[in-house]
Formats: C-alpha cells, sequence, structure tokens
C-alpha cells in the first residue's frame, strides 16, 4: 500500500528524520510512536506529499507521491496535528468544499457527505459554523475531511491530542471502525493509546526508528522486569528485610511516606512471575497492612530507555553500515 | 480547472461574509463619489478623467487591502496542509484565489458604472476616454491584484501582506519621479515599467497596445512568482 525507502529530511544541519524505510500493507492500522520532536509530524508531512524529503522515496499503490502527485494523492486522507478547518464555513459547507477539492463526482457528493455526517455523527452540528463548534467536534470534522472521497490511506496525525477522555474513547472507536475499510497511519506520543489500536507499531526518537514491532511483542519485551508499587505499614528495616527474602526482588527503592503511618517502596522484579501475591502472603505473615499496590506502568521515557538499550547492539551495526 | 472553480468559489464567498468586501467597496465608492460631485459641481462638465486618476491613486491603497489575507489565513492556521495534499496544483490554487480577488474587485468598479450614468441622464459625455479608462482600471487593477498575492504569499500576517504590496505599489508610483534622475538606459527603463504613465494614455481613450501589455505581463510574472514562492516553500 505504502512504502517508504531511506526517507531522510533535512534542516540545514539538522536532520529531523533520519534514513526511515517501512512498508504499510493493506488494511493495517500501524502506529508512530515517539515523544515530541521526534519527528512524528516531519515524517507525516512527507508521507502526504505536503512537504518532500530531502532524500529518499514515498511510494503509494507503485506511484511516487511527488511526481504523480495528482493519482497518489487521490489514495490519501490527512488529519494534520491541527484539524486544516475554515472557521467562517459551516460543517457542510466546509465538507462539500473539500469534496469538491477531492474530486468527489458531482452526482455523489451529497450522498459522500451525508454518509461522512453519519459516520462521525456530526449532525448535530452540521449547519453550525466551524468556529463555533466544540475542540471535539472540530476533531471529527476533520477526520471526516480525511476520509471524503474514501481514499484508502488515512494518516492520522496526533488524531486525540487536547480531547478529553470521553472524546478520546469516541475517536479511538472510531478509528478501529475505520481501519476496518482502510489502511491507517497514526502518530501518538502516548503508549497506551498506540497499542489500543494498532496492529504494529514504530517507535521512533530524533528521526530515528528504534522499533517496529507488533503491539504484543513490544509490551512481551518491555514487560519482562516489571516494577510493582506498594505502600505498606510498618517498620522500615523489617519490611525491607522481609521483601529481600523473596528470590524474585531485584531492586527496592524506598520512597518515603506519604500517607502516615505508611511507607512507599517501588520493587522491581526481574522475572515475569507476578510477585504480588507472595508479597500480599509474606506481609500478612508479618503482620503489616498493605495499603496499596499496583503494577507501575512505564512510563514513554522508561520504555525509550529499555529499548534503546536492548536494540542498542542493533545500532551499532547500523553506524558501521554507514 | 474545476479546482480553480472551487477555490475561487471559497473565496469570494468567504469576502462576502466577512466585512471586508463591504468595507472595502463603501469606503471605495464614498471617497470616488465625493470626488465625483464635486468635481462635477465645481466644473459643471461631463468630464471624468480627475476621477479616474484619483481611483487609480486609491487602488494603491485599496487592493492591498483586498488582497492581504488571500494567503496568509491558510498558513496560519495550516489549511495549506489540507489543499496541498489533496489533488491540487498550485496554478489551479493560485488562479482560484487571484479571479476570486479579481471579481471582488470588478464588483467594486462596476458600481463606479453609476458615475457615468448620471454623466449619461444629465449631459453628453464623451464614451471614448471612459471606455479607455475602464479598460485601463481593469488591466491595472488585475496588476495590482498579482502583487498583493504574491506579497500575501511570502508571510503568514496579513498586515506585513498588507504594507509589502502597499510599499511595491508606492514604489511603483514614485518611479514617475525617477525618471529625471537617471538617464540613458535606466530612464528608459524606468519608462518602460511605470504603469501609471501608461493610465494616462487609457485615460485620454488611447488604447496604447504597449499599455496593455505592460499591465498583462506585471499581473502574470507576480502570479508566477507566487506559485514559484508557494512551490519554494515546500521545499525548502
Amino acid at each position: 500500500m505504502i512504502e517508504v525507502k531511506r526517507l531522510t529530511k533535512r534542516y540545514g544541519s539538522i536532520t529531523a528524520v533520519d534514513n526511515l524505510n517501512f512498508k504499510v500493507e493493506k488494511g493495517e492500522i500501524l502506529g508512530f510512536l515517539g515523544p515530541n520532536g521526534a519527528g512524528k509530524t516531519t515524517t507525516m508531512k512527507m508521507l502526504t506529499g505536503y512537504m518532500p524529503a530531502t532524500e529518499g522515496s514515498v511510494t503509494i499503490d507503485g506511484l511516487d507521491i511527488i511526481d504523480d502527485y495528482k493519482e497518489a494523492k487521490k489514495k490519501i486522507g490527512y488529519l494534520p496535528e491541527h484539524p486544516p478547518l475554515y472557521k467562517n464555513m459551516t460543517v457542510r459547507e466546509y465538507l462539500n468544499f473539500v469534496s469538491e477539492l477531492k474530486e468527489v463526482e458531482k452526482n455523489k457528493r451529497k450522498e459522500t457527505i451525508d454518509s461522512v455526517i453519519e459516520k462521525l455523527w456530526l449532525s448535530d452540528v452540521e449547519n453550525r459554523l466551524i468556529k463555533n463548534i466544540s475542540k471535539g467536534y472540530k476533531q471529527r470534522v476533520g477526520l471526516a475531511q480525511a476520509i471524503i472521497g474514501d481514499p484508502d490511506l488515512l494518516i492520522l496525525d496526533e488524531p486525540t491530542v487536547g480531547l478529553d477522555p470521553k472524546q478520546i474513547i469516541e475517536i479511538r472507536e472510531l478509528i478501529k471502525e475505520l481501519g476496518k475499510e482502510h489502511t491507517i497511519i497514526l502518530s501518538s506520543h502516548i503508549l497506551s493509546e498506540i497499542s489500543a489500536v494498532c496492529n504494529r507499531i514504530i517507535i521512533i526518537n530524533k528521526g530515528r526508528v528504534v522499533a517496529i514491532d507488533t503491539p504484543e511483542n513490544l509490551s512481551k519485551k518491555l514487560s519482562q522486569a516489571s516494577q510493582i508499587f506498594a505502600r505498606i505499614v510498618g517498620e522500615k528495616d523489617k519490611v525491607i528485610e522481609i521483601i529481600k527474602n523473596i528470590p524474585q526482588v531485584e531492586n527496592i527503592e524506598v520512597i518515603g511516606e506519604v500517607e502516615k503511618g505508611a511507607i512507599d517502596y517501588n520493587l522491581s522484579s526481574s522475572s515475569k512471575e507476578d510477585i504480588r501475591k507472595k508479597l500480599f502472603f509474606k506481609m500478612a505473615e508479618a503482620g503489616y497492612p498493605i495499603l496499596e499496590m499496583q503494577i507501575k506502568e512505564l512510563t514513554l521515557e522508561e520504555v525509550f530507555l529499555r529499548l534503546t538499550q536492548g536494540l542498542a547492539e542493533d545500532e551499532k551495526g547500523d553506524k558501521e553500515d554507514e | 480547472m474545476n479546482k480553480t472553480f472551487t477555490i475561487f468559489k471559497r473565496e469570494v464567498l468567504s469576502y462576502f461574509k466577512s466585512p471586508l468586501a463591504y468595507v472595502v467597496i463603501s469606503t471605495f465608492l464614498v471617497i470616488t463619489g465625493y470626488i465625483f460631485t464635486t468635481e462635477l459641481l465645481y466644473y459643471k462638465l461631463a468630464y471624468m478623467q480627475s476621477v479616474f486618476e484619483n481611483m487609480v491613486m486609491l487602488l494603491i491603497f485599496f487592493t492591498p487591502i483586498l488582497t492581504m489575507g488571500l494567503l496568509t489565513e491558510e498558513r496560519k492556521e495550516g489549511i495549506d496542509q489540507l489543499l496541498f495534499t489533496s489533488p491540487l496544483g498550485v496554478v489551479e490554487f493560485v488562479m482560484g484565489k487571484f479571479i476570486a480577488a479579481f471579481s471582488v474587485y470588478l464588483i467594486m468598479l462596476m458600481f463606479t458604472l453609476l458615475y457615468p450614468l448620471i454623466l449619461e441622464y444629465f449631459g453628453t459625455p464623451d464614451y471614448g476616454p471612459i471606455i479607455g479608462a475602464y479598460i485601463g482600471l481593469i488591466l491595472l487593477g488585475g496588476a495590482f491584484i498579482s502583487i498583493g498575492l504574491f506579497a500575501s504569499s511570502l508571510t503568514q500576517s496579513q498586515v506585513i501582506a498588507g504594507l509589502i504590496s502597499f510599499g511595491i505599489l508606492i514604489l511603483l508610483w514614485i518611479l514617475t519621479y525617477l525618471k529625471g534622475i537617471f538617464s540613458g538606459p535606466i530612464s528608459k527603463l524606468i519608462h518602460n515599467i511605470d504603469v501609471f504613465a501608461y493610465f494616462v494614455d487609457f485615460n485620454k481613450g488611447i488604447l496604447d497596445s504597449r499599455g496593455i501589455l505592460i499591465y498583462l505581463s506585471f499581473t502574470f510574472v507576480f502570479l508566477f512568482l507566487t506559485t514559484r514562492v508557494i512551490d519554494r516553500r515546500r521545499w525548502s
């Protein structure tokens, strides 16, 4: 569906995107994950042909996005970071404008717009000016704009950013729904969001690919060592002593007393085995109540650290190639 | 070509959805109407040459206002990301914008036809110079609008775009005064691109092919430059 080869973007001496290679097959939902400034938006702008690459190529069904732009761009729907909306048009007027722009045939336009409005639950606002509708609606109009003309490939740049939790869930559901008929590439800096909708994830940092894999494989890789947070009432030294007796515990970090009489700990375990049960029974035996306990989710920074550590050797190999 | 019309249609609608078109057209008509009336009352002649001269002066102020927002807003709001990721060529886009602003300008000019009609009602005006002047105004307006469009492609700020096109037009205007300072080929060049000097002929009812050619060339060159600026920006 889309093939990216040696894609590179330089601004003067700064390399924003460095030698990106990947392929997306029809029907896939691919997630781009990376911190702010990792090069996600730049990559998407190149994928859509909005911005030409310094080096490398993007082809969509064999059509080059720069050389065959008229044909290639018909296959793409793009939702930029900020939805590209004319504020003084109504939703319907705007969608009509977009459908003309995307060469939807005249006799199919009304039908197309009606179906998009229905799909994105926009009928309540279809005759209101875009400047007067809420951020969530604006985002949906942005998505509506992207799916007009029924493009095979949807490219969505941070589709849920700035939305409230309810809207985030709605948009996610919608993306999953759209994924049944379209190939989707979406970007985000939130791990849980990407893993909720995507079949495959590309993690990029500083313009380079850190990892490409399915969410399952990535989380397998990442969950090999898990962290547990616990708040335990009891004498610190004795609690630590007991925890140390659990063989799987690798490291104990004392956070300190947050709640009166109880101390917070971070435990990291080396194995995949869940040590929570063991911890519970040991503490119960000793008569130290556990007030809180949870598996700590890895933050994005930690994901990066782990991945970059794990892939350090691969990268060395890459550099030698260059 | 279809998409030129799409861009054109949206742009014209947006002119008339905002107060801009109304304010520009009505202010222009108030000022030219005032000039027309006082001239007519003072000289009592069915004669409009000085009104047209003043109109040209006014265009220096009015076309930048008409054109300053043409390309700045879409860039600022990121809408160009929609436009240039759909199968739309830069030329189609620029032409749509140009024709939209030009149409608003023509609408404005159309209202001034009231003045010769008044003359017709009370006297017997000489139509040669009047028709010549309108042809000149139409062509000159096109050139000014393409200059404004070009200025608008350079920046994301409406104010700066307006000032740039105003600056270019003022520069063209003071060219006349530079003619005497230089001699030889520079003087000749200035003479050739002095758009305001050509209007004098139009205003007398003389259709000089050189004048027509210069006005059309200005329009074409600045439209071309606009497409280049838009293209270049994406490549940089």
